[in-house]
C-alpha cells in the first residue's frame, strides 16, 4: 500500500527468495478491484490494475520510482476479464519500460472481442473495455500439456512458462502454469473457473491471490455472464486443497482486505455451502439489474416503515413492561431490534440511493448495498419475531425473502393452491384482531414473555368498521394464499391507521376471475398506501400467480386468479 | 428538522417539523428533555409539521415521556396526522401519550 506520504510500502513475501509485495487495497466496491505489485531485482509484476484512474496513476508512479533504481521488464497480469479488474491493463507503463501482458487465453479473447457480457462491462456506465495487446495466453487450448511457452523480453532474453497439472483434491487434475522469476521463484497460475470461465488464482511464495473467488456466490454476483455453480464448487475445492498442501499463509482478494489462510478456509467453506444451495439461477444482466434496482428502491421505503412499526411495538411493549416492573423483560424488548444499527444502515442506504449517479456508478452496486442492509434488517426482524411473536415480523421477512431470491436469481418459492377468497377475507379480519393469549399456568418466564407479546400486539382494527361483502356461491381460485393474505392485511392496516372509519372488503366475480377489493369511502386510499407500496403489492401477488388489478383513491383491487 | 417554542397559558408548546429519525434523534432528545426537566412541567409537542417518525424518534418520545414522569410533569402530543399517524397507530404509540388533534386540545390535555 501507499504510505500517507504517497510512497509505496513493500513487504517481503514469505516463502520467496526476496520478492516483495505492495498492495493497493480499496474499500470494497464494484468500481475497481484491489491491485497488487510484486517487485524483485529482475522484474515488476502488476496484478489486476483495476478500473480506477486514480489507482492506475498511483501504480504508474510506483513503477517510475522502482524503474528509476534500474530498468527491468514489467508484467501486467489479470486474474480474470471483469471490467473492474481489467479496465486499465493497457494503461500501465512508464517511459521506456518493457511491458508484457499475460492472462488466461479466454480473458484475452473476451477483451479482444469486446464482450460486454463476459467482461460485465455492460453493467458499468460508459465502460471502456481494455483493448491492449496481450503477449501470452495461459491455459490455451492450442498448447499441448507440459509444453513450455516463452515470451521474448528483448536482448535475447526469454521468459519461460511451464505448464503441467498437479494432483489435487480427490485425485483430480488441477491445471497450472508457472512463470520463472529472476530470483528463481516461480509465480504459479491455477485455472479456477466459476466466478467467470477464465478466472485464475496466482501463488507466489506462501501468498495466494484469489481474485473474486470469495464473493462468487454472493447475491448479485452469482449469475453474472459465464458464472457456473459446478465449476465454482470444483475451484473452491481446488483452492482449499492448494492452501493446505502448500502451506499458504496469506490470501489476497480482489476486493477488501487480505485474509489469513485460516480465515480464507472458512470463507471458502461458506461460499461452497452457498453455491451448493443455488442450483439453476437466472443470469444477471443490465435489464435484470435495472429491475432489481427498482425493486430495491421500493423495498427501502416499505422496509423502513415496517421496521419503524415493529420496533415501535417492541419499544412500546418495553415501556409498559417497565411500568409493570418487569424490568428484565423490558430490557430484552428494548434491545431486541438493534434500533440504532439498523436505522443507521437504512439511513445510509437512503443517502446512497439519493446521491447515486447512474452515469458514473454501476447500478449493481446499489442492488448489492441494498441486499447487505436488508440482510441486517432481516436478522433484526427474526429477533423481534422470536420475542414478540409478531405476525407482522413474519410478513416483513417474507417480503425481504422475495427480494433476496430475486437478487440471487432463484425461482421464488410460492405455494399455489386452491384457496377460498371468502375465507381469505374472514381470516384476514380474524388475524388482525387476534390478540396473543396469556400463558397462564406455565412458567413465570413463559408468562412474562406472553405478557410482552400481548403488550406488543396492536389491534389495527379497533377504531375502524370493517364490512366484508362475500361472494354468494363459490369463490375458489388458484393462488398463493399466504401472499394474498399478506397484501390484504397490510392494505387494511395501513388504511385503518391512516384514519379511515370504515373499510369495505368485497369478494367479486369479474368475468372468469375472482377479485378482492379493499375500498374506502373518503377517497384516502392513495394517501394511505403510497406508490411504492402499491408496486410491492403487485410484485408479491405476481409471485403467487395473482395480480394487482388496480389502485385509485377509493380502493385497491387484487385479482386473485381464475374462478375454479 | 427544527424545533420552535412558544408558551400558551403557561404551557410550553414545542413544534417539531421535518423528519424525526436517527440523524436528528440525539439533538432532539437533548432539546426536548431539557425543557421537560426544567421549570416547564407542562409541555405539548406539536407534530403537525413532522413528515416522518422512525424508531429512533419513537425512542426519543418515550425517553421524554419518562423524563416528564420523573418530575411529575405533564406531557401531551398533538397534530399527529397522515403518515406520522399511521406509524403511531401501527407502532402502538397512540395509547402511550395524552393526545390532542389540535394544539388547543393538546394544551387542554395538560392544562389542569
Amino acid at each position: 500500500m501507499l504510505s500517507e506520504a504517497g510512497s509505496a510500502q513493500w513487504t517481503l513475501l514469505p516463502g520467496s527468495r526476496g520478492a516483495e509485495l505492495c498492495a493497493f487495497i480499496n474499500k470494497p466496491s464494484l468500481i475497481t478491484s484491489n491491485a497488487f505489485l510484486v517487485r524483485t531485482p529482475f522484474e515488476i509484476i502488476v496484478i489486476d490494475p483495476g478500473a480506477s484512474v486514480e489507482q492506475k496513476d498511483k501504480i504508474n508512479r510506483v513503477l517510475v520510482d522502482v524503474l528509476r533504481e534500474h530498468p527491468r521488464p514489467v508484467f501486467v497480469l489479470l486474474t480474470h476479464c471483469h471490467h473492474d479488474h481489467s479496465c486499465h491493463a493497457g494503461d500501465i507503463g512508464a517511459e521506456g519500460a518493457v511491458i508484457k501482458r499475460i492472462a488466461h487465453a479466454a480473458t484475452i479473447d473476451a477483451l479482444r472481442r469486446r464482450d460486454a457480457a463476459l467482461t460485465v462491462a455492460e453493467l458499468y456506465p460508459n465502460a471502456k473495455i481494455c483493448d491492449a495487446r496481450f503477449d501470452l495466453g495461459l491455459f490455451g487450448n492450442d498448447e499441448a500439456p507440459a509444453c513450455a511457452r516463452s515470451i521474448a523480453l528483448g536482448q535475447g532474453v526469454q521468459l519461460r512458462l511451464r505448464r503441467d497439472a498437479a494432483v489435487g483434491p480427490d485425485g483430480a487434475r488441477v491445471e497450472r502454469q508457472g512463470m520463472q522469476l529472476g530470483t528463481g521463484d516461480e509465480l504459479e497460475f491455477y485455472h479456477t473457473p466459476g466466478h467467470s470461465p477464465d478466472h485464475v488464482v496466482m501463488r507466489l511464495g506462501r501468498h495466494l491471490l484469489v481474485g473474486d473467488l470469495p464473493f462468487a456466490a454472493n447475491p448479485g454476483l452469482a449469475g453474472l455472464a459465464g458464472w457456473s455453480a459446478t465449476a465454482l464448487l470444483r475451484s473452491i475445492e481446488s483452492v482449499t486443497w492448494l492452501i493446505d498442501s502448500i502451506g499458504i499463509e496469506t490470501c489476497h482478494t480482489g476486493h477488501g482486505r487480505s485474509l489469513s489462510a485460516e480465515t480464507m478456509r472458512g470463507v471458502l467453506q461458506r461460499v461452497h455451502g452457498e453455491c451448493s444451495a443455488l442450483g439453476d439461477i437466472e443470469r444477471i444482466d443490465s435489464s435484470r439489474v435495472a429491475m432489481l434496482r427498482e425493486h430495491a428502491l421500493d423495498l427501502l421505503d416499505v422496509a423502513t416503515d415496517l421496521f419503524t412499526v415493529i420496533s415501535g411495538r417492541m419499544l412500546s411493549a418495553a415501556h409498559r413492561l417497565e411500568v409493570l416492573e418487569e424490568t428484565a423483560y423490558a430490557e430484552r424488548f428494548s434491545a431486541a431490534m438493534d434500533v440504532d444499527g439498523v436505522e443507521n444502515a437504512l439511513a445510509d442506504l437512503r443517502t446512497f440511493c439519493a446521491t447515486f449517479r447512474a452515469d458514473v456508478m454501476p447500478e449493481l452496486s446499489a442492488v448489492l448495498k441494498s441486499t447487505q442492509v436488508m440482510q441486517r434488517l432481516e436478522r433484526s426482524l427474526i429477533a423481534a419475531g422470536e420475542l414478540a411473536g409478531a405476525a407482522i415480523a413474519a410478513r416483513a421477512n417474507r417480503l425481504l425473502g422475495d427480494f433476496f431470491n430475486a437478487v440471487r436469481g432463484l425461482q421464488i418459492t410460492s405455494t399455489i393452491e386452491i384457496i377460498d377468497a371468502n375465507e381469505l377475507v374472514l381470516n384476514a379480519i380474524t388475524a388482525l384482531r387476534a390478540r396473543p393469549a396469556p400463558a397462564i399456568g406455565e412458567s413465570e418466564e413463559a408468562f412474562a414473555q406472553s405478557l410482552g407479546r400481548r403488550l406488543a400486539f396492536v389491534d389495527a382494527l379497533r377504531k375502524v368498521k370493517v364490512e366484508p361483502a362475500l361472494l354468494d356461491g363459490p369463490a375458489t381460485t388458484l393462488a398463493d394464499g399466504q401472499r394474498a393474505l399478506d397484501v390484504l392485511m397490510d392494505a387494511v392496516e395501513l388504511i385503518a391507521a391512516f384514519g379511515a372509519d370504515r373499510i369495505d372488503l368485497s369478494v367479486l366475480r369479474n368475468g372468469a376471475f375472482v377479485d378482492l377489493r379493499v375500498a374506502v369511502r373518503d377517497g384516502s386510499l392513495r394517501a394511505a398506501i403510497e406508490d411504492r407500496r402499491v408496486r410491492m403489492y403487485g410484485r408479491m401477488l405476481a409471485v403467487g400467480g395473482s395480480a394487482l388489478a388496480g389502485a385509485d383513491d377509493h380502493g385497491v383491487t387484487l385479482r386473485l386468479g381464475r374462478l375454479q | 428538522m427544527t424545533v420552535t417554542e412558544k408558551t400558551v397559558r403557561g404551557v410550553t408548546v414545542l413544534s417539531v417539523d421535518g423528519r424525526i429519525d436517527c440523524t436528528v434523534a440525539s439533538a432532539l432528545e437533548q432539546e426536548l428533555s431539557a425543557r421537560v426537566a426544567s421549570q416547564h412541567h407542562r409541555v405539548v409537542i406539536d407534530l403537525s409539521q413532522a413528515v416522518y417518525i422512525s424508531s429512533a424518534g419513537f425512542r426519543v418520545l418515550l425517553r421524554v415521556l419518562q423524563a416528564s414522569s420523573a418530575v411529575r410533569g405533564r406531557l401531551a402530543l398533538c397534530g399527529i396526522s397522515g403518515k406520522v399517524r399511521q406509524l403511531f397507530e401501527l407502532g402502538g404509540f397512540m395509547d402511550l401519550f395524552k393526545m390532542g388533534v389540535s394544539q388547543e386540545e393538546g394544551i387542554a390535555a395538560v392544562d389542569f
